[in-house]
């Protein structure tokens, strides 16, 4: 039975994502996939392009993770994720990306931590990548906590389906 | 501040680009453009009322702005006699648009505004000492030393080789092409003083980019401190690129036309 207490106990130790997708309906499903894969709920923010994505790590940051699409209006996600790492911020990124070139993926492993999810993919593919950049992370009391989730994730990960729009496109 | 900028303010709050406005209102968007940068007289309580209509205010607030403004004028003149003698002298030599805009330069330069919320605006960490138009460059190395040399100088004891190269190796690793025909080289580096320069090309570079564009604009940025406000000022710098800078600075060949470019965008959503 969910409780208040249960709630102020999953407060405390929420845990932050920032999600970059143009698409509605895929902000959506990675925010769903997150949350019903893990035990305690992450607070998310949505962002539909690459400015967007810049002013939020600059003023409503720090996110203790960030999942954004390479391919964002404005500027890229991986030009986001060079200018990130120039200024000094090491917030994990999720890239995700149906095109990816040797230089994005030459990128990703010089900014560490950063992963690449080739588009199409499915669920547990991308709480995978999660786990891996957060378990390298340094501890920090969301991080501990999102660790004690992200242990339920890969199993529950499977259940949660991708919207329409993006299903079309595993075809 | 004159009606002029707060009536800018109220449109940009409205969601209204300038020729939005003036076809609402039904001028032209000169006309309403000389009257936000203070060149027209504040217009008429008619039609100030028809420009209240198109940003759904309620018509007595503008007016009354104006008047406001007036008085804003007087109290000033009040306390500053010398400033009543200045006006007059301005008046007496009937100075005209293009001279009163040397004359803002002047002020700007030597009487800058001290608005904190403006450290982070891209026409304020440029100034127009670091404006180049123009410039014949055939690689993006060739426009990081130049930009690099207007913001720091070049007799600097060699400073300017070692940031130029700071921003050649961050480029090398991560170019920075944003597309629209814009690249920001940028470094962040310990113990320089945090400017921007910004480089239009004759020719535009024809380097592998976002959307295929060339560049042809650069804002060259040197950081004194990374983190938040590092990031803050290339979103600020996206969100021009994202208006098409780089085209509505295309043949501009005066700096201070590119500052004022660069302050309307700017101030766009």
């Amino acid at each position: 039975m969910w409780s208040r207490e249960d709630s102020a106990k999953t407060a405390e130790r929420r845990v932050s994502v920032l999600i970059a997708d143009p698409s509605p309906p895929m902000r959506s499903w990675l925010a769903t996939t997150l949350s019903l894969s893990a035990s305690g709920r992450p607070a998310c923010s949505f962002v539909d392009d690459g400015v967007d994505l810049l002013y939020h790590l600059a003023e409503k940051g720090p996110f203790d993770l960030v999942v954004a699409q390479v391919a964002l209006a404005g500027i890229d996600g991986g030009q986001v994720l060079a200018m990130a790492r120039t200024a000094g911020l090491n917030t994990p990124f999720v890239l995700v990306s149906a095109v990816a070139d040797d230089r994005l993926r030459s990128l990703i492993a010089r900014t560490e931590p950063a992963a690449l999810v080739d588009d199409p993919f499915d669920a547990p593919a991308l709480v995978s990548a999660a786990k891996r950049l957060l378990a390298a992370a340094q501890p920090s009391p969301g991080r501990v906590a999102w660790r004690r989730a992200i242990a339920k994730w890969t199993t529950r990960a499977a259940g949660a389906a991708p919207p329409a729009a993006r299903a079309r496109a595993f075809r | 501040m004159h009606f002029g900028s707060t009536l800018k303010l109220l449109r940009v709050d409205s969601g209204l680009s300038l020729r939005a406005l003036a076809r609402r209102v039904g001028v032209s968007s000169a006309y309403l453009s000389r009257v936000e940068n203070g060149h027209d007289p504040v217009p008429t309580a008619g039609r100030l009322s028809a420009i209240a209509d198109a940003m759904d205010l309620p018509p007595e607030m503008l007016v009354q702005l104006a008047q406001q403004t007036a008085s804003a004028l007087v109290d000033y003149v009040d306390r500053v006699p010398a400033a009543s003698a200045l006006f007059l002298e301005i008046a007496r030599r009937g100075l005209d648009t293009a001279q009163l805009e040397r004359l803002r330069e002047v002020m700007d330069d030597e009487f800058p505004e001290h608005d904190p919320d403006a450290r982070h605006l891209m026409s304020a960490l440029v100034g127009r000492k670091r404006v180049a138009l123009g410039l014949e460059c055939d690689a993006i190395e060739d426009v990081i030393e130049a930009g690099t040399a207007l913001c720091v100088g070049r007799d600097d004891g060699g400073a300017a080789a070692e940031i130029a190269r700071s921003i050649r190796d961050r480029e090398a690793k991560a170019p920075t092409v944003i597309g629209n025909g814009v690249a920001v080289p940028h470094a962040v580096v310990e113990g320089a003083s945090t400017a921007a320069a910004l480089i239009t090309l004759a020719t535009p570079l024809d380097v592998p980019t976002p959307d295929g564009a060339p560049i042809e604009l650069a804002i060259v940025l040197i950081s004194s401190a990374g983190g938040s406000e590092h990031l803050e000022v290339l979103a600020r710098i996206a969100r021009l690129a994202s208006h098409h800078i780089a085209r509505e600075l295309r043949g501009v060949t005066s700096p201070a036309r590119a500052l004022a470019i660069v302050k309307r965008l700017e101030s766009l959503r």
